[in-house]
């Protein structure tokens, strides 16, 4: 009795398998390496039906709405092979990223594929954001900015959201890069502000926005 | 001795059925695999903070408006910057934050969460360990 419980569960498992192993994969993860200066890239997913059956696509669920599935057909003969393509937008994403991609077949089994992204940011900057604390002089402060790159970057524009705090471009720096300062515009000023800082990078002048914030206690 | 057998043997396929879904499942494997990371916050002690936190809703603009967190400000990286702007002026030094987004498996959370410490100098900015539907008023 026990034993035929044991051999329904094992096959069981093995059918479940089975039925989400039509679809042969190429590689199940895909990464992209990307710069700042690019809008985004595609990712794609090779892929052959080794069943004896069509397979049927019902849908396609990303894991983040900066990657959009595209597929040509959603029904696959025996033999036939297809490709599944993610493109993945930048926007004003940073870092890496790790998007799950999960098929759904008709028959309600799943596959799950990996699309990693790796954004290359072509402008370093630090500080990150200013402090002037609690009765500290509200001298000025600088930010420096580094091009990571021997492409053209340009600032277009710098924007202090709050006027209290003004910033502007500095002209003395002798680096690859240019430098951001950032002034209170008086002694009592408390408050924060973000600061806005738009470039252009790339030979299809991408636009890039970075942030700063300016905090005085 | 028969009886014990039969317990000992459905005990192990417990474990091998247990074991594959912790295989399988990354939904199970976090669960019960992760422990509370440092910058993570339960539904508990989110709870607890009530008011006193500022609550940020890393979810996307349609599922922000069809309901959040009272109180919440949405942040994505849809519109980072625009979105940005109001929770800097919001926040202040030592208020907590909590970011959430739908699950346990939702990163958008975690990457709103350390860009608000890395680039706004938001240190108490804390992940939610699990789903903001676990917040609803039951």
């Amino acid at each position: 009795m026990l034993s035929r419980s044991l051999l329904a569960v094992v096959l069981s498992v093995a059918l479940a398998s089975a039925c989400t192993a039509e679809l042969k994969w190429e590689a199940t993860e895909v990464i992209l390496d990307l710069d700042s200066s690019q809008a985004g890239g595609e990712a794609v997913f090779r892929f052959v039906n080794e069943g004896t059956g069509p397979v049927k696509i019902a849908r396609i669920a990303p894991g983040c709405g900066c990657t959009v599935p595209v597929l040509d057909k959603t029904e696959f003969a025996p033999g036939e092979t297809g490709t599944l393509s993610a493109r993945f937008t930048t926007g004003e994403r940073r870092g890496a990223y790790h998007v799950p991609i999960v098929v759904v077949f008709d028959d309600d089994t799943t596959a799950e594929l990996s699309l990693v992204a790796q954004i290359r940011e072509l402008v370093k900057y630090f500080p990150l954001n200013l402090v002037w604390t609690n009765g500290e002089t509200r001298a000025s402060k600088n930010v420096e900015l580094h091009w990571n790159t021997t492409d053209k970057v340009e600032v277009t524009s710098i924007r202090s959201v709050n006027p209290a705090f003004k910033a502007e471009l500095a002209p003395d720096h002798d680096w690859n890069g240019a430098l951001v300062r950032i002034s209170p515009s008086g002694d009592d000023v408390k408050g924060v502000s973000v600061v806005v800082i738009t470039t252009v990078q790339g030979p299809n002048r991408i636009s890039r926005t970075y942030t700063l914030v300016a905090r005085a206690i | 001795m028969g009886s014990l057998r039969k317990s000992a043997a459905l005990l192990a396929i417990a474990a091998v059925l247990g074991g594959l879904s912790v295989t399988f499942n990354p939904a199970a494997r976090a669960v019960l695999l992760d422990a509370l990371r440092e910058d993570e916050i339960t539904v508990a002690d989110a709870k607890a903070l009530g008011a006193a936190a500022l609550w940020i809703d890393a979810r996307s603009r349609a599922d922000f408006e069809s309901g959040h967190v009272e109180g919440a400000l949405q942040l994505n990286e849809d519109s980072w910057i625009e979105l940005l702007i109001p929770v800097i002026e919001r926040w202040q030094p030592g208020m907590p934050v909590v970011v959430y987004c739908d699950s346990q498996g939702c990163q958008a959370s975690r990457k709103v969460a350390e860009r608000l410490r890395a680039e706004a100098g938001i240190d108490s900015a804390k992940v939610l360990r699990g789903d903001w539907s676990e917040l609803r008023p039951r």
